[in-house]
């Protein structure tokens, strides 16, 4: 029995249940709730690290929500919402909620004391220093929370599959359901899986790496401004 | 909101009227630490206060109290008569330059936009601030190419000049600098030092300096503030003032045993009386029962002494001094290294200017004594040397590298310098007896 056949036949591609339908579902619960989870995290990392308060906010919430079983959890939501796309996006933020809080406020607080120090020593208010000076300084760390928490959603958005929600996760319970026949499904799935991991992983990183570059670049506008004003030099 | 406009009008005509004035104020920290206690300070315009002291006696939490970073838990604080409370944070900072020992440049930012930063917040176009920038850019002498770089990728002393330029960006009344230069090496050291009294001298700035070295206190103030553990003032004065005469032990131990020589390190050579000398070109050449020459080479430079009593042997020189740039204490220096009691003056080209006589060297070290016990405002501390012989001997040198303690001498009020304080003096002065008076007189008669 060949591993592939599944993926290799072009009829379960296509469809309302086709491997392209779920692997647009689980992107968009990923989606979903790293976003989710990034507009509750980030400002509140950003309050936490910035004001270096509350450090045992965060590391009590990000130890809870660690502690807390996923599958639990949706069930749990499952439960009291009934099936749907809500209860699996709520879950899996909850689940995304910890990296991205902890790597958040670990970036503000931990922006180059010297730097903070100075730019509010030379009249910065508060919300200039937050965007001028920490923001900057943090984004590599805020980048790799994202990162770390899709890549944990990506892998645990197959649980939607049992909230009934589709998924990438569909293949692997259906396949699971067929015996052994149902194999090459199950691979599909968890390769599939695999290999969204693998793309979320390397965007975020390009991600990272371009937005350090871009906050250690001159303008365009600036260069041209500059080759202006020194004509020897340029 | 009035005394915001106030000193925004203050920041633009930079009258040089700003003065910051410490009344009574404490700073204990939450955890109970008392940083600074009762101090009362101020700190006068278009001079250059350095508060010097040991780690930890509450310098910085001085410093700070004025930009407001740290608030006073006791007394008050005011700018040209302005409580601090009543200008905005902000506003405040904005007119005050800030440098810190760590640079503290924003690593994202070239050293362009790092001193664009407060013209920035200040409103100003995108043009205007990038041209004063490289105005300033190379005012603190960096190469303009410099300006897109990363504070990463520039020297430690590199980063100190833009650290510099950053704050001087918005022309602001006042520069407060933390230890701005003890990150680097001696050598760069010297050159920020003297880039920043350079600056001070040309943009006539108000300058509060931290620093824990007494000789960057003494070669940078116009006005040190010597501090003790508990942010108290231990003596407070010029930098001739504190070396001439420390106030108690802790002082005294602080600017170091041989802080009568060192002062000597503060005043010019030039002005002290540079008498002629024969010169020839070989030690052979000097008659016998003639005085000492100078041998000098084909361009008139200083080679070494010829003496008559040592025959045609070429005496070495000893040390020689510039008879222009030199200090009193290089003076001194060459007098004693050499062989026959005379110092070697140069031009600045080398050749031999003259000498001055060891007795002439001495005696300028005691007039400058008297000099500086004058500014002291007291006649009484000329008093004990009246009666000294008018020729300069070896003792006069002792004397003046000796202990501080002398019964006689004016103690100096603590804290409040502008202040005159009516206990000043054991003895009041003899009216009329200028201190400067007989020194000259002795000189006369000595030469
Ligand atoms: N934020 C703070 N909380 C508690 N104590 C502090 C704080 N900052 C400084 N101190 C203490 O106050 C004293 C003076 O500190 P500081 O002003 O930094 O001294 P200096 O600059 O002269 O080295 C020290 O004993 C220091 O430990
Ligand atoms: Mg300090």
């Amino acid at each position: 029995m060949n591993v592939f056949s599944f993926l290799l036949d072009a009829e379960n591609w296509a469809g309302p249940s086709g491997i392209w339908v779920r692997i647009g579902q689980h992107v968009f619960y990923s989606v979903a709730s790293v976003l989710l989870a990034a507009l509750v995290a980030i400002p509140l990392g950003v309050l936490i690290g910035h004001t270096r308060r509350g450090d045992a906010v965060v590391s009590g919430l990000s130890n809870a929500a660690r502690a807390v079983p996923t599958l639990g959890l949706l069930v749990l939501v499952v439960t009291l919402m009934g099936s749907g796309y809500l209860p699996v996006v709520l879950a899996l933020a909850v689940l995304a909620v910890p990296p991205v809080l902890v790597n958040t406020a670990a970036g503000f607080r931990g922006a180059d004391p010297g730097a903070v120090h100075a730019g509010r020593a030379l009249g910065m208010t508060g919300w200039q220093l937050v965007r001028q000076v920490e923001l900057p300084l943090a984004v590599p760390l805020v980048v790799s929370g994202l990162r770390s928490a899709s890549l944990q959603v990506v892998a645990t958005a197959t649980v939607a599959a049992l909230a009934a929600a589709g998924g990438l996760g569909r293949f692997v319970v259906d396949g699971q359901n067929l015996g052994p026949g149902g194999y090459p499904q199950m691979f599909a799935g968890a390769v599939l899986v695999a290999l969204l991991a693998v793309l979320v992983d390397l965007g975020l990183g390009g991600l990272g790496w371009a937005l350090q570059r871009r906050t250690g670049r001159i303008s365009r506008e600036d260069r041209d401004h500059l080759a202006t004003l020194q004509p020897g030099t340029a | 909101m009035s005394s915001v406009s106030l000193r925004a009008s203050v920041a633009e005509d930079d009258d040089g009227q700003a003065v910051i004035t410490f009344e009574a104020v404490s700073k204990t920290y939450r955890d109970g630490t008392t940083a600074v206690s009762e101090l009362d300070l101020v700190l006068p315009s278009d001079q250059v206060s350095v508060l010097v002291g040991p780690s930890g006696c509450g310098k910085t939490t001085t410093l700070q109290m004025i930009n407001r970073m740290i608030e006073p838990t006791a007394g008050s604080i005011s700018w040209d008569g302005t409580p601090l409370p009543q200008i905005r944070r902000t506003t405040l900072r904005r007119q005050m330059g800030y440098v810190i020992q760590s640079g503290g440049l924003f690593p994202h930012r070239t050293v362009l936009d790092n001193i664009c930063t407060v013209p920035t917040l200040l409103g100003w176009s995108r043009a205007r601030s990038r041209s004063r920038a490289l105005e300033l850019l190379s005012l603190v002498g960096l190469d303009r190419s410099l300006a897109q770089r990363f504070p990463a990728q520039l020297s430690g002393g590199q980063q100190q000049r833009v650290g510099v330029a950053r704050a001087l960006a918005a022309d602001p009344v006042l520069l407060l600098m933390d230890e701005p230069f003890s990150a680097v090496d001696p050598v760069v050291r010297a050159d920020l030092q003297e880039l920043v009294k350079g600056l001070q001298r040309e943009l006539g700035k108000t300058i509060v300096m931290i620093t824990h070295d007494i000789d960057e206190a003494m070669i940078m103030g116009d006005q040190v503030v010597i501090m003790r553990v508990g942010g108290r003032i231990a003596q407070m004065g010029t930098p001739d003032e504190i070396l001439d005469r420390p106030l108690d032990d802790f002082v005294a131990g602080f600017v170091g045993r041989d802080r009568g020589y060192r002062a000597l390190t503060f005043a010019p050579a030039a002005g002290l009386p540079v008498a002629r000398i024969r010169s020839v070109r070989s030690a052979a050449s000097v008659a016998t029962g003639s005085s000492p020459a100078v041998v000098v080479d084909g361009e008139g430079r200083p080679l070494g002494w010829a003496d008559a009593a040592h025959g045609s042997t070429l005496l070495p020189l000893g040390a020689t001094f510039a008879a222009e740039t030199d200090t009193l204490r290089a003076v001194v220096d060459a007098a004693l290294s050499s062989p026959v009691g005379l110092a070697v003056a140069v031009q600045s080209s080398g050749r031999l200017a003259g000498v001055v006589s060891a007795a002439d060297a001495l005696e300028a070290v005691r007039r400058r004594r008297l000099q500086v016990a004058e500014r002291h405002g007291s006649a009484v501390a000329a008093a004990p040397d009246d009666g000294d012989a008018p020729s300069a001997d070896p003792a006069t040198l002792h004397e003046e590298a000796g202990p501080p303690a002398d019964p006689a001498a004016p103690r100096q009020e603590v804290g409040h310098p502008p202040t005159p304080s009516p206990d000043r003096r054991t003895t009041p002065p003899p009216d009329g007896a200028a201190p400067a008076g007989p020194a000259d007189d002795e000189r006369e008669a000595a030469s």
